[in-house]
């Protein structure tokens, strides 16, 4: 199950960030609030470490889309080689011939979660944190959710009151979202 | 779908009228008529092109949702030149020409904006008027993509127009 969903800009700064807790957060009703309150520091916290996993997850997707672009002889880190990665995460064994598409695969794998990634032809950046569950997600699952929210993103291009680059504030790009958050 | 006959003839699909006509529209009644000193109607050109510097920078965000990464610039100009031009005008770059070192020049035999126009002289001299929109379209499209460029077009005979693509790169 997704529990974060992350947009980043071209410029690296995020444009859009939507964690678990948050949507939690919007489901609940008035009379939840004060436990709420109390629970304020925990969600605050947790947020926190979403963002750090999203940020270290930017390095990989520049190598990975590094690698995509010249396709060929990598000279890098051999440990943050994609086919070494992918060895250690598993289920992206195929991942040499995914070089040139805009899905880059699952990117790192920490205790419980995992990042995969994924970046237009634009340079944005979408990032999806997984958390672990006993039922594995299958690779196709997690492209077609990049699909989703790949659609929903040029809708909101394509709407004339959205800047380009400004952080994301629009209904329906969070309902895309809500449904990815909770339909997977 | 097949393309349609590249002819200059009135006998285009009338789906593709709107955009010429609105495009139209927009030059003569936005520009042409408002009769001012020279200036003003720069002020206005260059608006006009800023408005198709958005609507390229929106519209390449969609037609490349479903394409793989490009290799390289000249692939990328190749999109702009297949695809990209279809969108806009149902046809494709008629010629394309590099030197390699960061120009590109797209002919196009029969702009789908000029084509309704006159061939004669009579309108020369409007003729640049009409393709400022498209320059902005180019370089909002390349903008996106992470090239900036500077994109003049040319009219040497009438439907015939060359856009000029210098990539600016950052020194």
């Amino acid at each position: 199950m997704a529990v974060c969903v992350c947009v980043i800009g071209k410029d690296n700064g995020p444009i859009y960030m939507r964690s678990r807790s948050r949507a939690d957060e919007l489901s609940q009703t008035v009379e939840h609030n004060l436990s709420q309150m109390a629970f304020r520091g925990v969600t605050a916290n947790t947020e926190l470490q979403y963002n750090f996993i999203v940020s270290s997850a930017l390095d990989i997707i520049e190598e990975r889309a590094l690698v995509g672009s010249s396709a060929s002889g990598y000279k890098g880190n051999p440990s943050l080689h994609p086919s070494a990665s992918g060895g250690a995460v598993g289920s992206i064994d195929g991942q040499q011939l995914a070089t040139r598409e805009l899905y880059l695969g699952a990117l790192t794998a920490r205790e419980e979660y995992k990042v995969y990634g994924y970046m237009t032809n634009t340079k944005i950046k979408f990032v999806i944190v997984i958390e672990e569950t006993s039922i594995p997600l299958r690779e196709n699952d997690i492209r077609t959710m990049f699909r989703k929210l790949h659609s929903a993103f040029c809708d909101l291009m394509s709407n004339p009151f959205y800047l380009p680059g400004s952080s994301i504030n629009s209904k329906r790009f969070d309902a895309v979202v809500t449904s990815i958050m909770s339909g997977q | 779908m097949a393309l349609p006959p590249q002819s200059t003839s009135t006998t285009a699909p009338p789906d593709e009228l709107p955009l010429e006509l609105l495009h139209g529209e927009l030059i003569f009644s936005g520009i042409l008529l408002s009769k001012d000193k020279e200036g003003d109607i720069n002020e206005l050109l260059s608006k006009l092109e800023f408005i198709g510097f958005s609507t390229g920078y929106r519209l390449i965000e969609r037609l490349l949702k479903d394409s793989t990464r490009f290799k390289d610039e000249l692939d990328t100009i190749k999109f702009i030149c297949k695809d990209f031009w279809v969108a806009i005008y149902k046809k494709q770059i008629d010629n394309l020409r590099t030197n390699h070192q960061g120009t590109y020049v797209l002919q196009d035999n029969c702009f789908k904006l000029l084509s309704k126009i006159s061939a004669t002289k009579q309108y020369l001299e409007h003729g640049p008027k009409f393709l400022a929109f498209t320059c902005g379209i180019i370089r909002g499209a390349l903008s996106n993509l992470g090239i900036s460029s500077v994109v003049v077009a040319e009219i040497s005979t009438m439907p015939t127009c060359r856009f000029h693509i210098t990539i600016q790169r950052a020194t």
